[in-house]
């Protein structure tokens, strides 16, 4: 069965060479949400998970992601909204966009809610309790396995799932209230007007057939009257939903756990696109593995008609890239699409599928991109595969597997992982003997309960740059088991953090320990809803002049960075159209607020930031950072930044600067990377933080330094002349709609990968910095700053003080000469004033 | 000096790069979610650097808080030919082309 609305489409036309968006599902296991753009035809495919209507914490909303994709304000006018199947995370946040006019469709075709959920035709789901047990398990039971949740997040996943059904029924509701056309698919081909309204679209409707559908729906149904059954024989087992489900689907149950299939293999499958630019969008379909009784014979026909549609330029995986929705024979029947994408979230141990992922990895050629990694995808598959797709963070062909957060998700120990032996020892002592899995577990020896959980300085997978260096040594802190001591002492600095984010972000036990030894070490600790923290700060700044510094603990989904002009309005208003000329129109993201210490909106005391990066290790080594001992000097600059020599003049060491064009990458030594100051005066770019570049005088960027080169260990200060080389965030302050756009990974950022090495500064920008070609210092923007910090840091000043004091005597200059300068010379110099930040602990 | 000056000047003067396209407007503020700082007044900069000891008001408080913007020049965002991000450069009318971003 298909339906074939255009065979192929003028490529030439960029209104029909098509624009896919993957958007971010976040932290949250599963979920999918879909945009397809051919010109003004759009078609919305599955919308997430529910909570990604207001967003994930660190993580950018459905709406907000929509409104970065399309622009302007909603409602967003949609030609189709689909919903694939009837899983929680793909029918998601529907009811939402939908109910508070955030998208706008003119078609629907959904899965009915009949054969979706299993049900009769009398049923009526909007009498349905969520709170009603048998309700709830039997939402649970149509889920995938949950049971690798622990009981809080299983507690949580269930009640998040016990509505689905009922508020299904509200969106189609909803969504007739409405006027839009909605077809409840039952295996039948597209209504001849749908069919016309998508066919820019080149849209191919493959399937499920009726048949396929009725198989899938009499499994569904099974498990609904399983759930009853269960609570008949044991009603008292109402009270504890958690441990039926696990005693119904858990390892010691008879029931082998498919019940996620039936729905899974409900999922409607579609080609998009010209020839030489198809795609294949077939939901969570078990391709490989249909697991739905009665149904393989249907679903080997859909696969012969999802072939015969090919071949295909883009595969979206199918459910979330597991072992039973695809193998590479079916890749091979594609036609082996070249570009692959995976959408799901990131605490997922077990999607992608990691024997799935080693069979992509081995498939030459391929582009492969994850929402739980890259974050948002877009896909234009028309373009050649290099340039095909675009991330909004990390790297692309990252084929390493997820682990879960092993504070938040508790994992059974697999059979035949864990061995004990118990033997008698002296005076009858037991000597265990036990082999662990490289994974947390849950254990009872002789009668004693173990929880065995990875070390506490490793929380995030590292994979590329900005690796791992293991457990630290030297520093001024060491961690334990039990907590977290900084052998140093804090006094005079005020530490602040919401301590509940911050918990959320990188484990409570470690965010405990590492708040309790800051107050150990005689630091000043204030604790508050991030959005509090700044107007606590600069309050307490009034009130005790004792204190030297604020160290902000946590990334701006912590204690958020302040969105700021960095010119104010005389100036802008006085450079007029010019502000186009600048990467960020003067807006920028700065902390100078939270030092303000007299109510002038301008920052008197010196702010450090140590972002969390939602990594544990990360963390304790940017905090428990040694004071600076300054000696030798490595710097690299491009070669038309010659102003940078006589800058480097003034730091200790006699090294001489490298320059690139000549310098590149792969000229760096590791002999090199020994010395405690690096400077960096090269270019940088807010989409990447991975890379510095120098400058080919004929055109063009070499790469002059890469996180690769960082080193695993390094116990100095850093200072980057670079555009966004302290840009912690995926997103410039210019773009910024929150608080708080998604934190950068270590692996995604120079300045991190520093800090995770244990730096105690690097001192950067937010935003593009300013220099110029001319060596005479008061023509160029940056090289009085760059000079003040230098000298002071050399004068053994704290790097956090030696930036606010380079950045005061620098405004005060450019203040006093300010009525030479044209608006865009002050702008320039205002700029660089505020956007320079201190991450690290800076003292 | 306007947009297609400049893009003559960096035609000659420029080899290797192109007049890019300039940054376009954000949302609107009243679309944010967020805390935003409009930043400091030059008045209030002026109070807080160079103020004297004596609180009274600034030697230079005749002076103005800038230079007639100067005509000769424009700035402008220009990219490689072959490719790579854009810079903010300054183009004058006497041919000189500064890339002064980074």
């Amino acid at each position: 069965m298909a339906t074939r609305t255009k065979d192929s489409v003028e490529a030439s036309d960029p209104a029909v060479k098509g624009v896919y968006h993957f958007l971010d599902v976040g932290g949250l296991k599963y979920g999918e949400c879909t945009l397809v753009e051919f010109g003004q035809t759009r078609i919305l495919i599955d919308g997430a998970h529910v909570t990604d209507f207001g967003g994930q914490s660190g993580y950018d909303s459905v709406p907000t992601q929509l409104k970065k994709i399309l622009g302007g304000a909603p409602p967003y006018d949609i030609t189709l909204l689909v919903v694939t199947h009837c899983h929680a995370d793909h029918v998601g946040c529907l009811v939402e966009l939908v109910e508070q006019g955030i998208v706008r469709p003119k078609f629907a075709l959904i899965t009915d809610p009949k054969l979706g959920f299993g049900r009769t035709a009398d049923h009526d789901a909007m009498d349905l309790d969520p709170r009603d047990p048998r309700v709830a398990l039997a939402a649970i039971l149509r889920e995938e396995d949950a049971t690798d949740l622990n009981d809080r997040d299983l507690a949580a996943f269930i009640d998040a799932v016990a509505s689905v059904e009922q508020r299904y029924t509200r969106l189609v509701k909803r969504l007739t209230d409405n006027g839009v056309k909605v077809t409840p698919y039952q295996g039948k081909p597209l209504p001849a007007d749908l069919a016309q309204a998508v066919a820019p679209s080149g849209l191919t409707l493959l399937g499920p057939s009726t048949d396929q559908l009725l198989f899938c729906a009499e499994q569904i149904s099974e498990t609904n009257d399983e759930a009853n059954d269960a609570l008949d024989r044991a009603p008292d087992a109402a009270d504890d939903i958690v441990s039926l489900y696990r005693d119904l689907v858990g390892p010691d149950s008879d029931v082998a756990n498919g019940r996620g299939n039936g729905m899974n293999c409900q999922s409607i499958t579609f080609a998009f696109g010209p020839a030489g630019a198809r795609v294949l969008l077939a939901g969570d379909m078990q391709f490989a593995e249909p697991g739905v009784k009665g149904a393989n014979a249907e679903v080997a026909k859909l696969r012969a008609a999802v072939a015969a549609a090919g071949p295909y330029k883009l595969f979206k995986t199918t459910h979330h890239t597991s072992h039973n929705g695809q193998d590479a024979a079916f890749l091979d029947s594609l036609g082996s699409p070249p570009l692959i994408v995976h959408s799901g979230g990131l605490r997922d141990a077990s999607h992608p599928f990691p024997s799935t992922l080693r069979m992509l990895k081995d498939r030459a050629g391929i582009t492969f991109a994850r929402t739980d990694r890259n974050g948002r995808i877009t896909v234009e598959p028309h373009k050649p595969v290099g340039s095909a797709i675009k991330v909004s963070r990390g790297q692309v062909n990252d084929f390493t597997p997820n682990r879960t957060n092993d504070e938040e998700i508790a994992v059974a120990a697999p059979a035949g992982l864990v061995t004990a032996t118990a033997t008698a020892g002296p005076s009858g002592i037991q000597i265990v003997i036990v082999n662990l899995p490289n994974a947390p577990v849950d254990l009872t020896v002789a009668g004693v309960d173990i929880e065995i959980r990875a070390s506490r300085a490793r929380r995030v997978p590292a994979s590329g740059g900005g690796g791992d260096p293991g457990p630290r040594t030297g520093g001024s802190a060491s961690s334990t088991a039990s907590g977290m001591t900084i052998n140093r002492s804090l006094s005079g600095l005020l530490f602040v953090t919401d301590r509940d984010q911050l918990r959320a972000n990188i484990g409570r036990v470690e965010a405990d320990a590492a708040l309790a030894a800051v107050q150990a070490a005689q630091g000043v600790l204030i604790e508050g809803p991030g959005a509090t923290l700044q107007e606590a700060s600069a309050q307490k700044l009034a009130s005790d002049t004792g204190l030297k510094g604020v160290v902000i603990l946590g990334g701006y989904d912590v204690a958020p960075s302040i969105r700021t002009d960095a010119i104010g309005q005389e100036v802008r208003q006085a450079l007029g159209n010019e502000v186009s000329a600048d990467g960020d129109r003067f807006w920028v993201w700065s902390d100078r607020l939270y030092g303000d210490n007299d109510g002038d909106q301008i920052g008197e005391i010196p702010v450090s930031r140590i972002p969390d990066a939602r990594d544990s290790g990360l963390f304790q080594a940017a905090l428990g950072a040694t004071p600076f001992q300054p000696a030798g000097r490595f710097g690299v600059r491009n070669v038309a930044r010659p102003f940078a020599e006589e800058a480097w003049d003034s730091v200790f060491g006699t090294r001489a600067m490298e320059v690139s064009e000549k310098f590149l990458d792969t000229d760096v030594l590791a002999a090199d990377l020994d010395e405690p100051f690096h400077y960096f005066m090269l270019h940088g770019a807010d989409w990447d933080g991975r890379v510095f570049s120098g400058e080919f005088l004929r055109g063009g960027y070499p790469q002059a330094f890469s996180i690769a080169k960082v080193p695993s260990r390094f116990g100095g200060v850093v200072f980057s002349g670079c555009c966004w080389g302290a840009l912690i965030v995926d997103g410039k302050a210019l773009d910024a709609t929150t608080d708080a756009p998604p934190p950068r990974a270590k692996e995604a950022s120079i300045a991190l990968s520093y800090l995770n090495a244990g730096a105690l500064a690097f001192i950067g920008c937010t935003g593009s910095h300013y220099s110029g070609p001319d060596t005479d210092p008061k023509a160029n923007y940056a090289a009085l700053l760059h000079r003040a910090f230098f000298q002071r840091l050399a004068a053994r000043m704290a790097p956090a003080q030696a930036l606010q004091e380079a950045k005061d005597a620098y405004l005060a200059w450019t203040l006093a000469n300010r009525s030479t300068m044209e608006p865009r010379h002050l702008a320039r110099r205002f700029k660089n004033a505020t956007q320079f930040t201190c991450l690290g602990l800076g003292w | 000096m306007n947009r297609d000056d400049a893009e003559k000047v960096i035609q000659t003067k420029l080899p290797g790069y192109r007049l890019a396209r300039a940054v376009p407007a954000p949302a609107a503020d009243e679309d944010r979610d967020m805390k935003i700082d409009n930043g400091p007044s030059i008045a209030a900069l002026r109070q807080k650097f160079l103020q004297p000891e004596d609180g009274q008001d600034a030697a230079d408080a005749g002076q103005p808080d800038f230079a007639e913007p100067d005509s000769t020049s424009i700035s402008v965002r220009v990219e490689p030919d072959d490719g790579g991000p854009a810079k903010t450069a300054d183009v004058s009318e006497n041919g000189e082309v500064k890339i002064v971003q980074g």
